[in-house]
């Protein structure tokens, strides 16, 4: 989520169109928005409610300066995880 | 952008009752009710989006049905909300303010004595107590801080320890100040009464500024001898003998510096552990 809110503040739709369309990936509104209000209890990511003609307001998640660091730190578990994965299903062993 | 889409009511009604369902699931999941308010104004703004992409400017109540049919259920909302006894994959963090806290309290508190050292001047002292008040106080807030931010983020933040420095690093300032200003001037009554007691016994002054006495053996003072100023007056107090063997003296020294720090650290960390310290609740 933090990743997908990386490329830019965008409203809570609009996030789960953009986890959708990249390759491998699939989460539902039940997922997504609950997470996006966790994210956001933890100040991982701030809120703009923009008023909309058609419906309520449109909430846009942006993530804040203790949101970038957290990515940051789960990018690097994400790495080592990823790449220890990978090393055992290549047999290579260290 | 998406397209202005008009509702009927008919397609109002379904889309509501849609909504409130998802608003009971939440609620009997214990979801607080501003979070179940953003909740649903983001489903609410996702089935108004995906109408004005899939169907025309007046969608019919088919329309929605059809919709409603391809999205989550609103039970799902419930199992997803019981996500948050998940716990993260990566170990928590040091809270940097819990370590800001810590260095703060320790750095204030030396350089305040370095540079009370340093300059040696009475009023220089009183200022390195000033200054070591107030990183000790700035200290005490930083601290109380990181603990409710440590507290809020138990799964993701660490760091009790060096907050409860920060925190306690007040009352260790407040109680080495009143051992100085309090305990200091009780043990020089009682230094002098010893004095007293050694002079008595003197053989030999050996400097002109009367710094240093020699015990009755003629010997220098080792180690561990009572080593005191001759000017000292002697008062006349009740006199403890014990006290006059050096090893007495130094624990009735230590005490008397001591006492308050360890009385007020056993006072106050229990009662900040009470307030702060997160409950273990049983699963």
């Amino acid at each position: 989520m933090l990743a997908a809110l990386k490329q830019g503040e965008a409203y809570g739709y609009e996030l789960l169109q953009r986890i959708n369309q990249t390759d491998g990936l699939g989460m539902t509104e039940s997922t997504v928005y609950p997470l996006l209000a966790r994210l956001t209890e933890d100040g991982f990511l701030t809120v703009r409610a923009v008023a909309s003609k058609s419906g309520p307001p449109r909430r846009y998640y942006k993530l804040t300066r203790v949101g970038r660091s957290r990515l940051q730190e789960m990018s690097h578990l994400w790495n080592n995880f990823s790449a220890g994965v990978e090393s055992l299903l290549n047999g290579e062993n260290r | 952008m998406t397209k202005a889409t008009h509702l009927s009511s008919e397609v109002r009604i379904e889309i509501d009752a849609h909504l409130d369902e998802v608003d009971k699931v939440l609620q009997e999941s214990d979801v607080s009710r501003s979070e179940r308010r953003a909740l649903c104004d983001e489903v609410e703004c996702q089935i108004i989006d995906m109408l004005s992409e899939r169907c025309s400017a007046n969608p019919t109540v088919a329309d929605v049905k059809a919709l409603l049919a391809g999205m989550d259920s609103p039970s799902r909302f419930a199992r997803q909300n019981d996500d948050r006894q998940l716990q993260p994959i990566s170990e928590p963090t040091v809270l940097p303010l819990a370590t800001a806290a810590a260095m703060t309290a320790v750095f204030g508190v030396i350089g305040a004595i370095i540079w009370a050292e340093w300059r040696g001047a009475e009023s220089d002292r009183q200022q390195a107590a000033i200054i070591a008040f107030l990183m000790t106080f700035l200290a005490l807030g930083m601290g109380v801080t990181a603990i409710r931010e440590i507290r809020r983020n138990a799964r993701l933040k660490r760091g009790y320890l060096l907050a409860y420095i920060g925190v306690i690093s007040l009352p260790i300032c407040f109680s080495l100040w009143a051992s100085r200003e309090i305990a200091h001037p009780i043990n020089t009554r009682l230094s002098r009464e010893v004095a007293d007691y050694i002079l008595s016994r003197r053989t030999t002054i050996l400097t002109a500024d009367e710094e240093i006495v020699i015990l009755d053996d003629g010997k220098q003072p080792d180690e561990g001898d009572i080593i005191i100023s001759k000017s000292a007056k002697p008062a006349k107090l009740p006199f403890i003998p014990w006290i006059t063997t050096s090893r007495g003296w130094r624990l009735f020294a230590l005490t008397t510096c001591f006492g308050p720090t360890i009385l007020l650290t056993l006072i106050f960390v229990p009662l900040f552990y009470r307030r702060y310290h997160p409950r273990t609740i049983a699963t």
